[in-house]
Parts: structure tokens; sequence; C-alpha cells
């Protein structure tokens, strides 16, 4: 990638983390949805919540922490270019960072529920929400193998 | 479930437990996948593999109906099972929840 391209990865972990604190955000009810539809399982909803949320929560702070480790130790790799390896765990890392960072991109430019982005919403988001698509993409088919 | 009564002729009476109560414990529990515009197909299939150790057919075919049915079953059994499914469906970014089947 780009030297652009590396900078703008490494923006995400705090835009990411500023979300992970901020319940009321629209978008935050999409990282951490509900379990249980039904409104009389409420008890169960709420327990559950309990027990599941702050390891959700730990689990996306360490994948911030070790994408932005990673990012950081980015070194050249030709003209103009930057590279990093990675193995397993920061594979999956970056993966739940990219998704994330798409899940929130896409409620901020209002992806509603049909599968085409309206391209005349903010083009700056749009723009970045294709790009973080493509990568996210490519990652998948690789580990798809 | 032990007698609470015992009947006039001394014999004992067993009180069944809250039928209702009884089968919201007891009956399966089925996990739902819904679609949403964000998440890459290929990312799903991914996911279904990963998480359940489905082969590539299976998880495609449900990320297919999730895709054009707007949700799918994929996978089921007692309530502690689903709740831990539906948890690492959520670590991975899918939107899923659990309900009765039928």
């Amino acid at each position: 990638m780009s030297e652009t391209e590396l900078k703008l990865l490494l923006e995400l972990p705090q835009q990411l983390r500023d979300l992970y604190d901020n319940p009321l955000d629209e978008a935050y009810d999409r990282l951490f949805p509900r379990a249980y539809l039904d409104p009389t399982e409420e008890k169960a909803e709420s327990e559950w919540q309990e027990f599941v949320h702050p390891d959700l929560h730990r689990q996306r702070l360490d994948a911030l922490e070790a994408v932005t480790s990673i990012l950081n130790q980015a070194g050249p790799v030709g003209r103009n270019l930057v590279g990093v390896d990675l193995d397993e765990d920061t594979v999956n890392a970056l993966l739940s960072v990219l998704n994330d960072a798409r899940l929130i991109l896409g409620s901020r430019i209002g992806l509603n529920d049909e599968s085409e982005v309206r391209s005349d919403l903010d083009p700056g988001l749009y723009a970045a929400y294709q790009w973080l698509s493509y990568l996210e993409g490519d990652l998948v088919e690789t580990l798809l193998g | 479930m032990s007698p609470e009564d015992e009947g006039a002729l001394g014999t004992q009476i067993v009180l069944e437990p809250e039928l209702d109560e009884f089968s919201k414990t007891d009956r399966p529990w089925v996990v739902i996948v819904w679609n949403d515009p964000v998440n890459l197909m290929s990312y799903v299939v991914y996911v279904l593999q990963k998480i359940f150790g489905y082969s590539r057919e299976k998880a495609t075919r449900l990320m297919m109906q999730v895709h054009h049915e707007g949700k799918a079953a994929v996978a089921e059994g007692q309530r502690e099972k689903a709740e831990a499914d539906v948890a690492r469906l959520h670590s991975f970014g899918l939107w899923a929840t659990m309900e009765h089947p039928g």
C-alpha cells in the first residue's frame, strides 16, 4: 500500500476507539447488538450482555492495539510502497478492524437494506468505504485460500 | 420435582413444573444470521467456516440464503450454546440473534 493508505489505516484505531466508548452513537448498536429479539427475554438479554459485551469490547481493543503495532512496523517494499508482514493473529486483528471500520462507515454513509451504496452521499466517506472494502475483500480471499 | 402433597389415600402427588417454564428452558434455539449491506459475501462464508467448521459448500449455501432471503438459521442447540454462538458471530461483526424455531 502507499504511504497515504498506511496513514489512513493508522487513523482507524482511534476513530474506532472513540466509537466503542460511545453507546449513544447509532453505529454502536451495530457493533454491540442484541442477542434476543423476543421482548419476553429481556432478563436473558441483559444477563447475556453483561457477560458478553465486556469481552467483546476487550477483543476489539486488543485488535486495535495489534493493528496499530503492526502498522507502525511497516517497512518499504518497493517504489513508494510500504508493507507489513502478517501472521495469523495480526491477520485476524486486521480483518476485525477493517470490518468494524466498514460497519461504522456503512452506517455513516446511510447504507440501507439495498446492497448498492448511494454514491451521492459524502464522497470522501464513500471513497474510504470502497477502499476498505477492497482491502478487506483481498484479505478474505487470501484467507479463504 | 419433589412431592408436594399426599393425597387422601396416602399416595404421593408429584406436581409438574409450569409447562411454559419447562418448555422455555428445554426447547431448542436456532441462531439466525441477518443480512446487512456491509458484510462481504466472502467474509460471511469465511466466518461461518471459521466458527462452525462448515464446509465451503455449506457456508456458501447459508450465506446465499442470508443474502437472498434476508436471514438464515445457521446453527441450533440449547440456550447456552446458542448464546455462545451469537456472541462469537457478533465478535466477527455479523448481526445474529437467537429464537425458537417455527
